[in-house]
């Protein structure tokens, strides 16, 4: 039998914990469920995942023990600060997290699932590699009575209490915004030529960088996206798929770069090949990314990176797992869950749980809000979709702190 | 009279024969150079701006890192090895020097930083060939675990591009000797100089030897576990190379370096006419192999070919080199069982 622990948590720093009103229903306690009998289905025995205790949050043994199986990490900057945030929190709010690397393969997410649950967690968060292949996890944490919240990517099911993301899709359908404007502000009106730089089409959350891009940007009637670079998620490639275009044709006035390598890429290829102007002069190649990790922001205050947008994935963790707890604490109510058609603001919503990481609170600026709650529609019903705001990152803001890529 | 003619013409008949049998064979054994020419002419025709100089430039630079990985793992399948770890040691080299150069030693001068990064896929190299040779683990496993953990590490070192690294130190990877970058100058040293050596030396010849028949080579007096520790030295600091390369190049070091390039390591060195099982090929055919393989890569992107059915022509072109690679070894076989 799993033990059944209960929701002590209000006593750990509890000045600093939520006050979101009007919505979340439930806090009085509850039971946490009957818990299930632990047997989960055996798993293949592999990562266990790394456990932080909450030793600075004062939870000890009555603090919820939450999984967090993430898409991957591997050189991975962005991921690394979605884990950060998730790690922070749980240190501030003394809940045991235990951490493992999906390695963006699906499979093995779903093992690591699978583990997770042997490792009597209350409730699973998760990142999923593919929608549907995460169903999988779902039905597995419900078989032992354990609830699955998505971030940042979600589980094609309405078992999913909350899924919380601005989304990939429309970070990327912001960046062709954000790329057209860049193009009127050079030409007087929106018009040029784009290069696209596209991740593998393997994953869904690179399928969304591209459609997200590519169906917006073909909005805009005298923008024509002329080449289309897949690369291999390594920095080489992508820099010598840019060279080559480069070589191809050098006059193109755009280039969209899905992701932070290719970013960094495209400035490298740029100055091998002498092309690298900054934002005035009329040889620049305007260049929007998504995620804003270090080395963009000091290209984005060089002039040679226009913009990058950036999710707030410092929040993603944070936000997701007060709403875990509150889950926890309405002994699973979805009364604990916002509802569909709700705007939270910041005043709603307090994150910050006034420590410093880093050196800085991590939270103090709510980057997330106004959240929308909306619902997203599978085959079973309707998900919970808690979007959050973006950051487009320009000169202008690239060196308040609590961008993700000024603490990485 | 007669007979004395007869058997000149039969020592004559024998000699053109075996000099046929080794023009063919030493046609089979370069037979990368007249693929690329072909290919570089299809594709010059096809997309003309494949032939540029801007263009030759660019994919020698691209590549040279990957040549440096390219050349250590040949070395390995020349001896009758291989080595799964030379992209992972690329980048865990990449990264732990950069980590020393910036955050542990920050005062560290370039110098040092390439002094290290070589020393560190020398070690690398070392604990290698020690487990394969003396405590007789199989090159798969070997090479296997230490891939993964100089993967691990490399995520447990950083998940961020390292910058702020000491200009001397991005030099061989970044630097021009005025238009020519100074990283293809040195590799096309380096390959000659491999081959020449490979090919002259003792200790070369002996990498032949231990590759083509290991027992033979060592009842012919051939120290062979010197041999094959020194190839996985060799191969570790030419995969560390690969990374010093790859990060003058990128001019910051990111925790990706190297992490694809087991596969291309292993089909360029094969496209060159490197046997995956030892004791036959040049190091120079895989620098071939190397250009090769970037030509397709360019000329798929040049020709504008649908970005996401670029790896499906790439797996194309690999399979008919493989193919070709199996009937030239079928003639092979051939020609030596008659000669």
């Amino acid at each position: 039998m799993r033990v059944n622990r209960r929701t002590l948590l209000k006593g750990a720093g509890a000045s600093s914990l939520v006050a979101f009103a009007g919505c979340t229903g439930g806090g009085d306690g509850g039971d946490g469920g009957d818990g299930g009998d632990g047997g989960g289905d055996g798993g293949d025995g592999g990562n266990e995942g790394t456990t932080m205790d909450d030793s600075d949050g004062g939870g000890g043994d009555d603090s919820y023990h939450i999984g967090f199986a993430i898409m991957g990490l591997g050189g991975d900057p962005w991921m690394g600060a979605f884990r950060k945030g998730a790690e922070w929190y749980a240190q501030d709010m003394g809940l045991e997290l235990t951490v493992t690397d999906g390695e963006f393969d699906a499979t093995k997410q779903i093992n690591d699932v699978k583990t997770l649950l042997q490792q009597d967690v209350d409730a699973i968060l998760t990142s999923p590699v593919q929608s549907d292949a995460a169903v999988t996890m779902v039905e597995d944490a419900a078989a032992e009575n354990v609830p699955v919240f998505t971030a940042n990517s979600t589980a094609a099911t309405s078992e999913v209490p909350l899924f919380t993301a601005f989304g990939n899709a429309d970070a990327a359908s912001s960046a062709a915004d954000t790329l057209a404007s860049r193009l009127e502000q050079r030409y007087g009106s929106p018009e040029g030529t784009v290069v696209e730089v596209l991740l593998p089409q393997d994953s869904e959350t690179f399928v969304q960088r591209h459609e997200g891009f590519e169906s917006q940007i073909s909005q805009y009637e005298d923008i024509e996206v002329i080449s289309q670079l897949e690369y291999d998620q390594s920095q080489q490639d992508a820099a010598n798929k840019i060279t080559t275009q480069l070589q191809k044709d050098s006059d193109f006035d755009a280039l969209y770069c899905p992701d932070l390598l290719s970013g960094l890429a495209a400035m490298t290829a740029f100055e091998n090949e002498g092309v690298k102007h900054p934002i005035g002069n009329e040889n620049h190649i305007t260049t929007v990314g998504l995620d804003a990790g270090p080395s963009t922001l000091e290209a984005i205050r060089n002039d040679y990176f226009d913009a990058a947008i950036d999710q707030p994935n410092l929040f993603y963790a944070p936000i997701t797992m007060k709403y875990v707890v509150d889950y926890l604490d309405a002994d699973k109510d979805d009364s604990a869950i916002p509802d569909p058609g709700q705007e939270i603001t910041a005043d709603d919503l307090t994150i910050s749980t006034g420590n410093k990481h880093d050196g800085i609170d991590p939270w103090k600026e709510p980057l997330w809000a106004p959240a929308q709650v909306t619902e997203l529609e599978f085959d079973d019903g309707m998900q919970t979709y808690f979007k959050t705001s973006q950051v487009v990152v320009t000169k202008e803001n690239a060196d308040v702190p609590y961008i993700w890529g000024n603490l990485a | 009279m007669s007979t004395g003619s007869n058997a000149l013409q039969g020592g004559l008949r024998r000699i053109l024969d075996v000099d046929r049998t080794e023009a063919i064979l030493f046609a089979l054994d370069n037979m990368i150079w007249p693929i690329l020419l072909v290919a570089s002419i299809v594709f010059a025709t096809v997309v003309p701006v494949f032939s540029s100089p801007g263009n030759i430039r660019a994919m020698l630079f691209g590549t040279a890192a990957l040549s440096a990985i390219v050349l250590g793992e040949s070395l390995c399948l020349l001896s009758g090895h291989f080595d799964l770890s030379v992209g992972a040691t690329a980048g865990f080299t990449a990264i732990l020097t950069a980590l020393v150069l910036t955050e542990w030693l920050p005062g560290l001068s370039g110098p040092t930083g390439i002094a290290l990064i070589l020393s560190v896929g020398a070690l690398i190299g070392l604990i290698n060939g020690v487990s394969i040779t003396y405590i007789g683990v199989n090159p798969f496993l070997q090479t296997l675990a230490m891939l993964m953990i100089l993967s691990g590490s490399i995520k447990l070192l950083s998940t961020a591009a390292l910058t702020g690294l000491p200009e001397v130190y991005l030099y061989p990877g970044g630097g021009q000797i005025g238009s020519i970058p100074f990283a293809i100058i040195l590799m096309a040293v380096l390959y000659a100089a491999f081959g020449v050596w490979l090919k002259y030396s003792a200790f070369g010849r002996a990498i032949y030897a231990v590759g083509g028949n290991k027992h033979a080579a060592m009842e012919s007096g051939i120290n062979t576990t010197r041999v094959v520790i020194l190839v996985y030295v060799l191969s570790g600091v030419l995969s560390a190379l690969g990374g010093l390369l790859y990060t003058g190049f990128l001019g910051v070091a990111p925790p990706t370096i190297g992490q694809n390039d087991v596969f291309p390591a292993f089909a360029a060195a094969v496209i060159g006419g490197v046997s995956l099982f030892g004791g036959r090929g040049h190091v120079v055919g895989a620098a071939g192999g190397v250009i090769l393989l970037a030509a397709v890569e360019s000329a798929l992107v040049l020709s504008g070919v649908e970005a996401t059915a670029v790896d499906v022509i790439n797996g194309v072109v690999l399979l008919v080199a493989i193919i070709v690679y199996t009937m030239e070894e079928r003639i092979r076989q051939r020609l030596i069982t008659k000669s």
